[in-house]
């Protein structure tokens, strides 16, 4: 997976265009990931307990 | 009997709040959508979007220097101690002032990430023509344009994690209270005694309905 967009230029440079576009599934990926451990820890952490009335 | 209310967020700041956000969609739709296959005429929209969100942006900060309320998004000690369960000396949990260290850092990062984006789209804004000017793409290097689109690249992408993981934590049922706040301006009495400390944030009370928008 490429990290940057390259292209060359008339006299054949490389010339820098930007970020690569495959890094957006990454950064949607990380994220979802993030969100996927976050519903895991809150399902099975232990409940704090109620104090008795 | 109508339950107190407290006021969050006014409406003011929900409105920019909100333009804000549809900024942003719009910018990350017409800015990613074209990259991953869907073909369409985006670059209007585009900066049409960018440029409004820097306005939005720009009354934003004037708001906040109006109100000289930049310090509530300050990160302190006490906010770590908050999120650790700690207590202070006299067995007190602590507990934040206004906003949560998650909701500081949550903003504190969008806002870096927004800067940056608008910087560099505010630069980008010289490749192509508009009411006001004709494009120069020679107006800098290749290799400073190569540069500044890396920056808004960047800035982009991090935006398409910071919006996932903002909805995700606005929808938790814990944080209820917070989407309502931001939906209808108030929140409970009883969730601001319960999850803010009244010596950090003295919120205005506002009148409680049952129903409707009190946020003033």
């Amino acid at each position: 997976m490429d990290i940057f967009r390259i292209t060359r230029d008339a006299w054949g440079q490389e010339v820098l265009e930007g970020l690569s576009f495959d890094l957006f599934w990454v950064f949607l990926g990380a994220a979802l990931a993030v969100v996927i451990i976050h519903m895991l820890y809150m399902w099975v952490r232990p409940r704090p307990t109620q104090p008795k009335q | 009997m109508a339950e107190t209310r407290v006021l969050r967020h006014a409406r003011i700041d929900r409105l920019l709040h909100w333009l804000m956000a549809v900024a942003v969609l719009v910018l990350l739709a017409t800015g990613f959508l074209p990259a991953l296959g869907l073909k369409f005429d985006w670059v209007v929209a585009h900066w049409v979007a960018g440029v409004a969100l820097i306005g939005v942006f720009l009354v934003h900060l004037g708001r906040v220097a109006w109100r000289r309320s930049a310090a509530q998004m300050l990160v302190r000690g006490r906010d770590f101690g908050a999120l650790r369960g700690a207590r202070d000396a006299a067995g007190v949990p602590l507990r934040p002032g206004k906003y949560t260290l998650a909701q500081k850092a949550m903003h504190n990062v969008v806002a870096v990430a927004a800067l940056v984006a608008m910087v560099s789209g505010a630069l980008l804004l010289r490749k192509i023509d508009l009411p006001i000017w004709r494009r120069d793409p020679y107006w800098l290097e290749a290799a400073t344009w190569g540069r500044i689109y890396v920056l808004h690249d960047l800035a982009a992408l991090g935006f398409v994690s910071l919006v996932v993981l903002h909805v995700y934590f606005a929808l938790r049922p814990e944080k209820r209270a917070y989407l309502r706040a931001m939906l209808s301006g108030w929140m409970s009495e009883a969730d601001y005694r319960a999850g803010h400390d009244p010596a950090a944030w003295q919120p205005e009370r506002v009148a409680g309905s049952g129903h409707g928008d009190d946020g003033r």
